[in-house]
Formats: structure tokens, C-alpha cells, sequence
């Protein structure tokens, strides 16, 4: 996990507010609460094959954005996330944008897998 | 279609300022859309396709981008979008990622986009959508 050439690590992953939230483009509804986007960011971040940042850095007022580009199961997948923080400097609220359509509709197809069997797994479910 | 921000009409400018060779991505489609002309058509058709467009926020986003977060419906399905405009050196926009969820939205919108393209060049980025 690189980001102009050295590694990287998203520090808002470590500070997430209590009542967080996480939507997606590979998924339908929102995950809710920090132990649980922590654990689906968690395995999320383990499907990827690397991770190389074109951009990790502030949005907006209080937002953060990083864009890179990766790998799961060998198929190229882009990806946009939109941070946005709480008054307290908390992560407030999560966006993941996964690109093109096959590979988002792939990377859901993971997830499924990743989390069959288990409460989170609604969110993958019905996935074509 | 209204669109809206703070209540007012908006209007994305960097929409009329494109670059010759711009390109569109996002995970309602496969490839990337290239070409001012091409990317024009497609952003304008899918405002059409759109019910609505709130925006919360739009504004600068690091040094050379532009960042749109907005609420829409299509067919009556909600729809949330992020886009991503990033600007060259000459400021002009050069590179645009349209980011719409949830997974259940994007499919209803890749299929409305089809039906929209079919027929045309621009159809083979709507192809084969489940």
C-alpha cells in the first residue's frame, strides 16, 4: 500500500466515531456502529491485491478523499473513498466507491463470500 | 429535472469546461467514456434520466479537484452520488469518476442507460448489465 511511493496508512480507520457509518457502491443498505465497519472495512482491505494512491488528502471542509487504484482476483479495480468527520475529528461517515461495473459487481460477489453465513452478509446478498 | 443546492438551482460549470480529451468512469458502467463530446452526452442523458438532484455539498476538494455529493432518485429509486472532477493544468476538467450506490441503484441505473444508448457507440459501456 503505497502513496507516492512510500506506505500508506488511512488513519481514519483507527478513529471512528461510535455511531459511524459505511456506504458503498458494491453494497446495498449501510453498516452501522464502529466495531462493525471496522470488521467489514477490515476484510474488505484483505481482498485487495495492492494498493497504489493517486490521492489521499482533505475534501472539502471536513472531509478526506483517497483515490487509488488496485487488484481483486487479478481484475484492475479503482476506487474513490469519501470521508467525511464528526466536530470531534471523529470518522463520521464512510463511502467506498468501487469501478467499473464488473469489478464492483465482482468485488461484491467477494464480499458475499467473505461474510456468508454471517448477520453482515445482507449487504451482499442479491448481488447478479 | 430540479436541481438544487442550499436551496438554489445549480449548475455543474465544470460541465462546459472540459478537456478535448476528458474521461468518464464509474460502477455504473465498464470502461471509460473519452472525449469531451462523448463524456458531455453522457453526463447530460443521465441528468435527464435523473428525478431530482439535491446536492449537499459542492466545492473544492484538494488542490485541483472538485467534489459533488448529492441525493437523487431514478424510477423512483433512491440514488446517492459522488462525483469527482479533477482539473489539468490548464484547468480544465480532465478526469471525472461518477460515483453512485447502493449496488441495487447503480444496476437500475446502468439498465436505464442502456435502454437510453442502445443502438448508439456509446451502448457498449451499458452492455451485459445483470
Amino acid at each position: 500500500m503505497t502513496y507516492m511511493g512510500k506506505p500508506y496508512y488511512p488513519l481514519w480507520l483507527d478513529n471512528l466515531a461510535d455511531d459511524v457509518t459505511l456506504e458503498a457502491a458494491a453494497m446495498d443498505g449501510t453498516a452501522c456502529g464502529a466495531e462493525d465497519v471496522r470488521f467489514i472495512l477490515g476484510k474488505a482491505r484483505e481482498q485487495y491485491e495492492h494498493q497504489e494512491f493517486n490521492y489521499a488528502g482533505p475534501c472539502g471542509e471536513s472531509g478526506f478523499l483517497e483515490d487509488y487504484s488496485s487488484s481483486v482476483r487479478g481484475m484492475p479495480t479503482y476506487v474513490v473513498v469519501l470521508v467525511s468527520f464528526n466536530a470531534n475529528g471523529q470518522t463520521q461517515h464512510v463511502v467506498v466507491n468501487h469501478r467499473p461495473r464488473s469489478a464492483m459487481l465482482q468485488f461484491s460477489r467477494v464480499m458475499l463470500e467473505t461474510f456468508s453465513g454471517t448477520p453482515h452478509a445482507k449487504h451482499w446478498e442479491g448481488t447478479p | 429535472m430540479a436541481s438544487t443546492y442550499m436551496g438554489k438551482p445549480y449548475y455543474p460549470a465544470w460541465l462546459d469546461n472540459l478537456a478535448d480529451d476528458v474521461t468518464g468512469e464509474g460502477p455504473a458502467w465498464d470502461g471509460a467514456i473519452q472525449g469531451a463530446a462523448a463524456v458531455h452526452e453522457v453526463v447530460v442523458a443521465a441528468k435527464e434520466i435523473y428525478e431530482f438532484q439535491d446536492f449537499r455539498y459542492a466545492g473544492p476538494c484538494g488542490e485541483s479537484s472538485f467534489l459533488e455529493d448529492y441525493t437523487a432518485s431514478v424510477r423512483g429509486v433512491p440514488l446517492y452520488v459522488i462525483v469527482l472532477v479533477v482539473f489539468n493544468a490548464a484547468g480544465k476538467a480532465q478526469r471525472l469518476v461518477v460515483n453512485h450506490r447502493p449496488r441495487s441503484s447503480v444496476l437500475v441505473l446502468s439498465r436505464a442507460m442502456l435502454e437510453r444508448f442502445a443502438g448508439t457507440p456509446l451502448a457498449k459501456h451499458w452492455e451485459g448489465t445483470p
